[in-house]
């Protein structure tokens, strides 16, 4: 393809007799052409994404840093605490709880001054901040540990512990990928999780929990509710709680894929890729010969499938290893291609 | 966009920095103000392959961004961008069994000056001549990207769309003073750039 050939400059022409020479030239070339939309968007999505990643990269290691000697640190004054017990108290500034990992839209942070700030890749958000998407914002956050925690759009939320935060509007969802619990605290009921991924959604008529995976607890004002994999609780305002079964996928989960932070795919086994796939889509990810499972851990993937969401980059992924998969259910087979 | 500190890269090191704090503004006026240039000017040495284009400007653009921290303003933030994609548009080739471009650009051949000379004295001429009419348009296309984008549109506007000095201003939302001052600014930056993209020619002069 090359919509370049279609150029207004008209190169084989005589050119125009000018007496300054950059006006000849300028003249000669003709008008730049502009680049093709489509293209330019492809490019930047990609582009973006790269940056993205970059800039979460950065912050992170900074912020391991930070940790040391913030845990240096906090030695140091213990000892010069017992030593020097009438110093004067200092205090100390905000801790950091999180740190972005993927924004979509409007995304802001406000601390203590009150002034709203937007939030970038690879921001920290502080203790006591508040944090808020826009109508038309989504937000992915890391936790130390591990936990993925995503807001949906129209959402605030404030830090209130390094492990809880209270939920003022709009959604969460919560992937602990085995790290620390965390809790939700809304108007209605505080959900606790145990080891799970879940979405808590506030109104003002309630609150709704739905759990993908593991189990939270929704407790309310006077008692508290279970709720495994795969259910869907409804704490009313007046205290009524309702229940029913939800899908582990589809539809419900949409915007959870949406705003997944990317997979760093150059270097890792494939066994783990699809391991995420199965962890971000809610798909149970089976091999059509069993066999073939153990062998996944020493396929080694290269490149990048940065800024695909986990169905297009499972099928971008696959063919490159000889593989492809369908869908059986609640299940993607993945089988031999070859 | 690439700001008029042409000298200093003042403004360009100020782009990069708000870039690795993560301002996704500073990520869009980057990408807008570059894009279009780097696209240009791969373009012009892939044969005019467009899909080849946008690969390479991709591939380039994206180890630019994982590369920032490392931009220290010894050159402009275009030029810097341009040796990634000069190495991966070398790349390209590479991975397809080619020997570098066919078509020698202008930059790079010691013959431009009494090519640019001759222009005048060609007519509509043979292949040879077409391709020679190509090669100084995309040196000049190059030339006018490398320059602050203000400073590109305003020629452009002016030599290519026959603009009035008033049209001018109004598109750049100055008075006519000022858009006469920018204009014979712009017309002496795009003199020093092409003369270092093309240290023979004497055709452009002052």
């Amino acid at each position: 393809m090359n919509e370049h050939e279609e150029r207004s400059v008209d190169l084989g022409g005589p050119p125009t007799v000018d007496s300054d020479p950059v006006a000849q030239l300028v003249r000669l070339a003709g008008a730049r052409p502009p680049v093709p939309a489509e293209r330019a968007a492809r490019v930047q999505e990609r582009v973006q994404a790269a940056w993205s990643a970059g800039v979460a990269d950065r912050q992170r290691a900074r912020w391991t840093r930070w940790g040391v000697g913030l845990a240096a640190a906090a030695a140091l004054a213990l000892v010069a605490g017992l030593t020097w017990q009438r110093a004067e108290r200092v205090v100390p500034p905000p801790a950091p709880v999180a740190s972005v990992e993927r924004v979509s839209g409007a995304a802001t942070i406000t601390g203590a001054d009150g002034i709203a700030q937007p939030l970038g890749p690879g921001a920290l958000v502080v203790l006591g901040a508040a944090v808020a998407t826009g109508g038309d914002g989504r937000l992915a956050l890391r936790l130390p540990g591990g936990p993925s925690l995503r807001l949906d759009v129209g959402t605030q939320l404030r830090f209130v512990a390094p492990a809880a935060l209270a939920l003022e509007r709009g959604a969460v969802y919560v992937d602990s990928q085995g790290g620390p619990s965390l809790v939700v605290d809304t108007p209605w009921g505080k959900v606790e999780e145990r080891g799970t991924q879940f979405e808590v959604r506030v109104a003002t008529a309630g609150v709704r929990v739905r759990v993908r995976e593991g189990e939270v607890e929704l407790a309310g004002p006077r008692r508290a509710w279970q709720a495994a994999a795969g259910a869907e609780l409804t704490l009313a305002a007046d205290g009524r709680l309702s229940r029913r079964p939800v899908a582990l996928h589809g539809e419900a989960w949409d915007w959870v894929q949406e705003i997944a932070p990317s997979y760093r795919l150059e270097g890792r086994p494939l066994g783990d890729f699809l391991g995420w796939v199965g962890r971000e889509t809610g798909w149970r990810v089976a091999w059509a010969d069993p066999a073939r499972a153990a062998g996944a851990a020493e396929v080694v993937l290269h490149g990048s499938v940065e800024g695909l969401p986990p169905d297009q980059a499972l099928a971008a992924v696959l063919p490159t290893c000889g593989l492809a998969s369908r869908r059986d259910g609640d299940t993607v087979v993945v089988f031999d291609s070859r | 966009m690439k700001t008029e500190g042409f000298d200093t890269h003042e403004g360009d090191r100020d782009l990069v920095r708000r870039m690795l704090a993560g301002e996704e503004d500073a990520f869009r006026h980057f990408f807008e103000g570059h894009f279009p240039g780097l696209y240009r000017f791969a373009l012009a040495r892939l044969g005019h392959d467009a899909d080849a284009a946008e690969e390479v400007a991709q591939s380039a653009l994206c180890k630019v961004v994982r590369k920032l921290h490392t931009y220290r303003g010894e050159a402009s933030l275009f030029t810097w961008v341009c040796t990634f994609c000069r190495w991966e548009i070398s790349a390209w080739h590479a991975q397809r069994g080619r020997r570098g471009v066919t078509v020698e650009l202008v930059e790079e051949s010691a013959e431009v000056r009494g090519a640019l000379e001759s222009l005048s004295a060609l007519g509509m001429g043979g292949p040879r001549e077409r391709l020679l009419r190509q090669e100084v348009a995309d040196l000049v296309r190059l030339t006018l990207d490398q320059l602050p984008s203000r400073y590109g549109d305003a020629l452009e506007w002016k030599y290519v769309e026959g603009l009035s000095v008033k049209e001018i201003a109004v598109r750049l939302g100055v008075g006519p003073k000022a858009a006469e001052s920018l204009l014979t600014r712009a017309r002496q930056a795009f003199r020093d750039a092409f003369a270092t993209l093309s240290p023979n020619l004497e055709g452009v002069q002052a």
